[in-house]
């Protein structure tokens, strides 16, 4: 390309293009999974391999739903993911709130030690967690799971959380205040709405991260009826013959949950809200 | 409306003493602006008033009833902030029903009170907008009319003005001197700028680090500074303060200026002003009375020859700065004569309105009430 000479029309092209590029390099697993899930056993290991399934078959899905235990696993995955939203939420609002609208002695090293605490990879507390988990009796329950995803994604979400309410000015709870508004209304009329986006963007995060985990479930949960799907899944590897399509369209129907949510609630992480309200 | 005494008020942030013990009674329907430069305190003192600034000692009461310990909530003060701090995702209308709403007035009566608050304030037409929909000066009116809508014991601005521009700022000034005109309101306003505290208030509260350094009418203060601070902090353009001899001869008093040049003492001032003869003092003098226009012929007034350094026309009249013996002074001038930085100008000082300042405790020394 002739670098300052090139014309609009060519950087627009030069931009698609690598943009196209680099979309074809992530969605490309995406494709070949959702490909495989809908050929034929057949099909599947063909040299050359085709793009496209050219015995369209929904075998590999009814297969699964069939012999394996994937809608108790999909239930399991949902319920624990939610709730770990839920119960996340539910402490890293209040939590986050505490951190930036309240003066007290140490609350800036506090929210810093948060945020180190996150700097453990989940395979270094995994021991400790089950020592925990044994201790009070609740190995190889949902609530043991529910627990600890709450526990890791905490000091994340109240960070984030913070970032975001100490985005919200201060000007607008007093506002609140003075226009006849106790704590708790300023704080459900007019801080929350406006930090909605937030919020739903660290509900999504505990979401995906709950809903993605492998190790937490692999050693806290040893029965088969409570395992979760990445689990679930991934013990369709341990037969003796592997079924790829089946696997395949096992993880294309673990993504779909995730890209519908995803979807339908980022027009909120899109904070159109914020402008306006206060000079500045 | 309610009566607001302030009760030797002091707010202390850990080491730091923002607001020193201040007392001050604002009368019902009294506009009270408070007025200083940044970090002088005034904002701390209005957001104690409203509640949002724990007190550390000291007493507020609205009509005798001590309020210093109830929630914002229970003060039922209007309160319109610097940044408008209207809330985003609502209406122009909720924002101004929201303290109705709060109240649990019915839907139909909160409708009712919105629409005659928005008709005071012209913006009808923009009740279904939101915040971010609106301009500067739009937002500003409707922050006002949340304020106006409840009807509550006082109003409270914090700077409202200085988000708008010099336009703006002058036409919505004129606004809120008639709403208070119109509900005679109870009003504690804040300010850095001494413009729109003098054209706003009844009474004017001039601070400085934590302290009220003096409380009067505007025209009061403007004229009769207590203080070498408030001298040069009200007033636009600022008051030249010149260092001086104060000399007695022959039982008449005059200034003598560093530069030697030598303004004689009105008559009057004498007796009050002889205490410091043969003392280093400072002359307190506005530029509207150190000027070459004409009409400015009293007998008071006294020749003094400088060469200019800056000129800014301000329409009918000039702003000259010039310097003697090193010190800065600033004179208006009649913008009809053409003149250029370096030209030499003749310019009267009007004694009759000079300020003698104590060097040491930078007091202006009050004049005999008889004179001028």
């Amino acid at each position: 390309m002739s670098g300052r000479a090139a014309s609009p029309g060519m950087r627009t092209l030069a931009v698609i293009a690598s943009v196209a590029l680099l979309l074809a390099f992530t969605a490309f697993p995406f494709f070949w999974m959702a490909a495989t899930a809908f050929k034929a056993p057949s099909e599947i290991f063909v040299y050359p391999p085709y793009f496209f399934p050219r015995d369209f078959t929904f075998e590999n899905i009814a297969r699964l739903f069939d012999q394996t235990r994937f809608l108790t696993y999909f239930r399991n995955s949902v319920f624990v993911s939610s709730m770990t939203v839920l119960v996340t939420l539910a402490i890293a609002t209040p939590g986050a709130y505490s951190l930036t609208r309240f003066r007290f002695p140490g609350r800036e090293k506090i929210a810093a030690v948060i945020l180190f605490t996150y700097m453990f990879a989940p395979i270094m507390i995994i021991i400790p967690f089950y020592v925990l988990i044994r201790f009070f009796g609740i190995a190889n329950t949902h609530l043991a799971l529910i627990l600890c995803y709450t526990a890791f994604c905490l000091p994340f979400s109240l960070w984030m959380l913070r970032t975001f309410f100490q985005s919200i000015p201060l000007d607008l709870e007093e506002a609140a205040l003075t226009d006849g508004a106790d704590r708790p209304r300023a704080i459900l009329y007019v801080l929350l709405p406006m930090a909605l986006p937030g919020i739903i963007a660290t509900g999504i995060f505990t979401f995906i991260l709950a809903w993605n985990d492998y190790i937490f479930v692999r050693i806290l949960i040893t029965s088969d009826e409570l395992k979760t799907l990445s689990v679930g899944i991934a013990d369709l590897y341990n037969s003796s013959v592997i079924d790829w399509g089946m696997i395949m369209a096992g993880g294309m129907l673990i993504i779909v949950p995730v890209v519908v949510v995803f979807a339908y609630i980022q027009r909120f992480l899109v904070s159109g809200w914020g402008a306006g309200g206060v000079k500045g | 409306m309610a009566r607001i005494v302030l009760d030797n008020l002091v707010k202390r942030y850990g080491d730091d003493e923002a607001v020193r013990g201040v007392t001050l009674a604002i009368e019902n329907g009294e506009f009270t602006v408070l007025v200083g430069p940044s970090g002088c305190g005034k904002t701390t003192t209005l957001r104690m008033i409203a509640g949002l600034e724990e007190v550390t000692s000291g007493n507020i009461r609205f009509d005798n009833e001590s309020v210093e310990n109830l929630p914002p909530k229970a003060r039922d003060v209007a309160m319109v902030f610097q940044s408008y701090a209207l809330y985003p995702h609502m209406s122009a209308r909720k924002n101004m029903a929201f303290s109705l709403r709060m109240k649990g007035v019915s839907r139909a009566e909160q409708e009712r009170l919105v629409q005659s608050a928005a008709e005071l304030l012209n913006i009808t037409a923009l009740l279904d907008r939101k915040p971010r929909e609106l301009s500067g000066g739009q937002r500003q009116r409707v922050a006002m009319g949340r304020a106006i809508v409840r009807n509550p014991r006082a109003f409270l601005f914090d700077e409202p003005l200085s988000n708008l521009d010099a336009a703006l700022r002058a036409q919505m000034r004129i606004e809120i001197k008639k709403i208070h005109q119109k509900l005679q309101a109870t009003i504690v306003y804040v300010t850095h700028d001494q413009v729109e505290a003098m054209t706003l208030a009844d009474k004017i509260v001039v601070m400085r680090d934590g302290r009220f350094e003096q409380v009067g009418d505007p025209v009061e203060v403007y004229q009769h500074p207590t203080n070498k601070f408030v001298a040069g902090f009200i007033g636009s353009p600022r008051m030249n303060f010149i260092p001086a001899r104060l000399v007695a001869e022959n039982g008449a008093l005059s200034a003598e200026l560093r530069d030697g040049t030598v303004l004689p003492v009105p008559r009057g001032r004498w007796p009050a002003y002889r205490p410091y003869a043969d003392q280093a003092v400072e002359i307190g003098l506005r530029p509207d009375h150190l000027t070459d226009r004409q009409e400015t012929n009293a007998p008071s007034c006294h020749f003094l020859d400088a060469t200019i350094d800056v000129i800014e026309p301000t329409g009918a009249t000039s702003l000259i700065t010039f310097s003697i013996d090193g010190i800065e002074f600033a004179a208006i001038a009649d913008s009809g004569v053409p003149r250029r930085p370096g030209d030499r100008i003749r310019l009267r000082a009007d004694m009759s309105h000079m300020h003698l300042i104590d060097l040491a405790s930078e007091k202006v020394i009050a004049p005999d009430c008889s004179t001028a």
